[in-house]
């Protein structure tokens, strides 16, 4: 006779149903999960993350062709799970655990009858199957994963929330990815060519075709970029200012007139801007003629001879009509500089006596400056970046610098460079990432400049009081 | 002089008044002729061809107008789903130093102009992508007869990515609908994401707390009670997305190309090169540099686009601030 034999029955089903109870972490409410049920959820998880990573890779890769693996890896998992929901819930059959079995299954069979390549019923284009296989085991991994994980993480509460994580933090980490591989690759590309040269140097219309093509350099186009920086920012930031004031301190009528139709000014689109400059500068070569207003808005240029010529668009249109860009930033930024003021600041200058010009400028004016500082600075990256506006009006800066020359700017460049006619493109294609480069470190390096900015004025003009 | 600020905020304020009605205007005045002499039937046909680009005047703007929905669709249903998690993320579930670096860097990289965007797209991400999906590369369809294959073996059976070895060489200059929408979406994200992490933030707590309290976890709450409350300031996140890929002109001419010569063939084919509005107006109006191009009905016509633009960008704020005021009213009141 064994010892076990010995052992009365009802104690050994009062054994039994506790193995039972103790397999069953959710009645518990701790994770006691021992070795062999916790085998399973490991596997399942392990599987499931696997196809998730091969997914990811699948879809940068085109080499790798791995749907079989990839397929099965899904099937495993979801069988996986499902015998896991069996035994964890009471015998239930979990929809999602048979959801995602089904969807695997009817994965495997589309995906194993999928060609190399799909198109339409008209061939426009085609789609490798590599791309549909990520897609689809994306939709099924990822499910899996959260399900298994939820078992690793021994089915709480707790854990459910946990086993979300791979929901937010995958598309998190792939769109992350597809920025630093561009920007990386654009750092490689542009560097090597970032010479002195290629900075100090200016484009001339000379060198087209003759061999002191290294000779060309980007000054022009780096100066103009600074040149229409700052005459965008002298034209909007008064304009900006003054909207965001009056649509904050007055009601009725007209200041919603203004502030919609700067916000509308913010909603179109940055073409009807483009085409607005456009057909100004056109208007005015049919109508005005050689005049003072010409000379202004087209831009004009001395050749060889000391005869002017009219050119394609000055730098001062090319920065009024960014500065409608920039405007609706700064109006929003001093409007919310402005709602974040407490009342009794205000009251308290009201009270001792100060007029409305004195409380403009002493407490209304500082009190916003480090949102309205923000906002130009962001503001004056985008101008220095946007080539739309500046597309049908600006040149090749080959005839200086200052307001009544031809406007040119690094987006500009770029987009001429790459898109231009070939003359130019000949002698400055070579610099076509150096200047998107340059680009970059300009406006990264305001974007930051405003993020420092903010926080040293707001300790400088509100005491240190955060109204974020 | 008591009231000067008044006065100097007012003569700023009616500035941008002044030039949006100048604008719209001009936009209108510009495009008369083209509604006079060439007709709403003609505008509104399917085949598209300008002397600009083929010497045929045709001037069917259907496919463009096709063009820039397939791309807000692509690029909107690519964008609001990531930038919706790294919102998520960084407001409920990422410790707060990783959710103010994520905010930095979003900030960062909302100043990239879409010009390196569709810089980087011809040199390195068509040609990244193409293997995955090649979009139609030349003005006619792409027949299999015409690139050497019997429509009967077609596709190839094995076609190793090797340089060359394809069929036609997939780093041209023009390609799909589909590469501007992602594209488009990269360049939508970081304005996105911080609008609806904001939106989450702005949510009160009391509701939340309820729920915590009554036991629901983190992820329920998020989808019951959190995610409705913010849904009013999700949507004016996609408005923004919305108008700035309608808006966008150099990703779409620099992936997509200056003209949509027909209209897509099934509708929803992202695989065609359907230039958006943005690019066929750039196109007939001079968009390669040279105004002298700009020939006089072409031009006209270049207007009509901006028009389309402008009336599509007043329905989407219109539209979209009716949804943000009636989703505020039942889910947030």
């Amino acid at each position: 006779m064994s010892a076990s034999s010995q052992v009365p029955a009802a104690a050994r089903e009062q054994n039994r149903l506790s193995a039972r109870e103790a397999r069953r972490p959710r009645d518990l409410g701790t994770p006691a999960l021992d070795r062999a049920s916790a085998v399973l959820p490991v596997m399942a998880f392990g599987v499931s993350a696997v196809a998730l990573v091969i997914a990811c890779v699948s879809l940068s890769l085109n080499s790798l062709d791995p749907y079989r693996l990839v397929v099965g890896g899904a099937l495993t998992a979801s069988l996986a799970l499902l015998v896991l929901h069996v035994r964890y819930e009471d015998e239930a059959w979990d929809l999602w655990a048979i959801g995602l079995l089904v969807a695997s299954a009817v994965a495997v069979v589309l995906l194993a009858r999928l060609p190399e390549y799909t198109y339409g019923h008209s061939i426009n284009g085609l789609i490798h199957r590599s791309l549909f296989t990520a897609i689809i085991q994306l939709a099924i991994a990822l499910p899996t994963t959260c399900v298994a994980l939820y078992y690793v993480l021994g089915a709480t509460p707790t854990a459910r929330d946990l086993s979300r994580y791979p929901f937010l933090v995958l598309p998190i980490v792939l769109s992350l990815f597809a920025y630093v591989v561009i920007l990386f690759r654009l750092v490689q590309k542009g560097a090597p060519d970032l010479t002195w040269n290629a900075i100090s140097n200016e484009y001339s219309s000379r060198l087209v075709g003759s061999a002191f093509v290294n000779e060309a350099g980007m000054r022009n186009h780096i100066l103009g970029t600074f040149l229409l920086m700052a005459m965008t920012a002298l034209i909007a930031l008064p304009i900006g200012v003054g909207t965001g004031i009056f649509v904050t301190e007055h009601d009725g009528w007209l200041a919603k007139l203004v502030g919609f139709s700067t916000s509308m000014l913010r909603a179109i689109s940055v073409f009807i801007l483009a085409v607005s400059a456009f057909s100004l500068v056109r208007y005015t070569g049919d109508h005005q003629g050689n005049g003072v207003l010409s000379d202004l808005i087209r831009g004009f240029y001395l050749d060889d001879a000391g005869f002017k010529h009219p050119a394609k668009g000055s730098f001062l249109t090319a920065a009024v009509f960014l500065s409608l860009l920039v405007i609706p930033v700064i109006a929003r930024a001093t409007e919310e500089g402005l709602r974040s003021l407490p009342s009794d600041i205000r009251e308290g200058s009201q009270a001792l006596g100060a007029t409305d010009g004195h409380a403009l400028l002493r407490i209304l004016l500082p009190w916003s400056l480090p949102n309205i500082m923000t906002g130009l600075l962001l503001g004056s990256a985008e101008a220095a970046g946007s080539v739309t506006v500046l597309l049908f009006i600006s040149g090749r800066g080959q005839y200086g610098l200052g307001p009544q020359h031809e406007a040119t700017s690094l987006a500009y460049l770029i987009f001429d460079a790459g898109r231009g006619a070939k003359s130019f493109t000949d002698v400055m294609g070579q610099y076509q990432f150096s200047a998107a480069l340059l680009l970059l470190c300009i406006t990264f390096s305001l974007t930051i400049l405003a993020l420092f900015l903010k926080q040293r004025f707001a300790t400088r003009y509100r005491a240190g009081i955060s109204y974020e | 002089m008591r009231a000067w600020p008044q006065f100097a905020s007012l003569s700023m304020g009616l500035i941008p008044v002044t030039v949006l009605v100048a604008m719209v205007a001009s936009i209108v005045i510009n495009s008369k002729d083209a509604f006079t002499e060439i007709g709403v039937r003609e505008l509104s046909d399917t085949k598209f061809s300008s002397l600009f680009l083929s010497g045929t005047a045709h001037y069917g703007l259907a496919p463009a107008l096709m063009g820039s929905i397939e791309l807000l669709v692509v690029a909107i249903s690519l964008a609001l789903p990531i930038s919706l998690a790294m919102a998520i993320f960084a407001a409920e579930f990422a410790p707060s130093v990783v959710g103010r670096v994520m905010r930095m860097l979003l900030g960062l990289m909302s100043g990239i102009p879409p010009i390196i965007y569709a810089l980087m797209a011809i040199v390195f991400v068509a040609p990244f992508m193409v293997p995955k999906f090649t979009g139609d590369l030349s003005y006619a369809n792409v027949h299999p007869e015409k690139i050497g294959f019997s429509a009967a073996d077609w596709p190839p059976p094995d076609v190793p990515w090797n340089a060359g070895a394809f069929p036609w060489d997939p780093s041209g200059g023009d390609n799909s609908v589909l590469l501007a929408g992602i594209l488009l979406s990269m360049l939508v994200i970081p304005f996105m994401a911080p609008l609806i992490e904001d939106a989450l933030r702005n949510v009160p707590s009391e509701p939340k707390q309820a729920s915590l309290a009554l036991g629901a976890g983190r992820w329920y709450t998020l989808v019951r009670i959190t995610l409705p409350y913010a849904l009013s300031g999700i949507i004016s996140a996609v408005r923004l997305g919305m108008l700035k890929v309608l808006g966008d002109l150099m990703i779409a001419l620099f992936v997509v190309g200056y003209a949509a010569p027909r209209f897509p063939d099934p509708p929803w084919d992202v695989l065609e090169r359907t230039a958006p509005l943005t690019a066929t107006g750039a196109g007939l109006i001079g968009g390669l540099g040279t105004p002298k191009l700009c020939q006089a009905t072409d031009c006209s016509v270049g207007y009509v686009p901006a028009l389309m633009l402008l009336v599509m960008a007043v329905a989407i704020v219109v539209l979209t601030s009716v949804l943000e005021r009636r989703f505020r009213a039942r889910y947030a009141p």
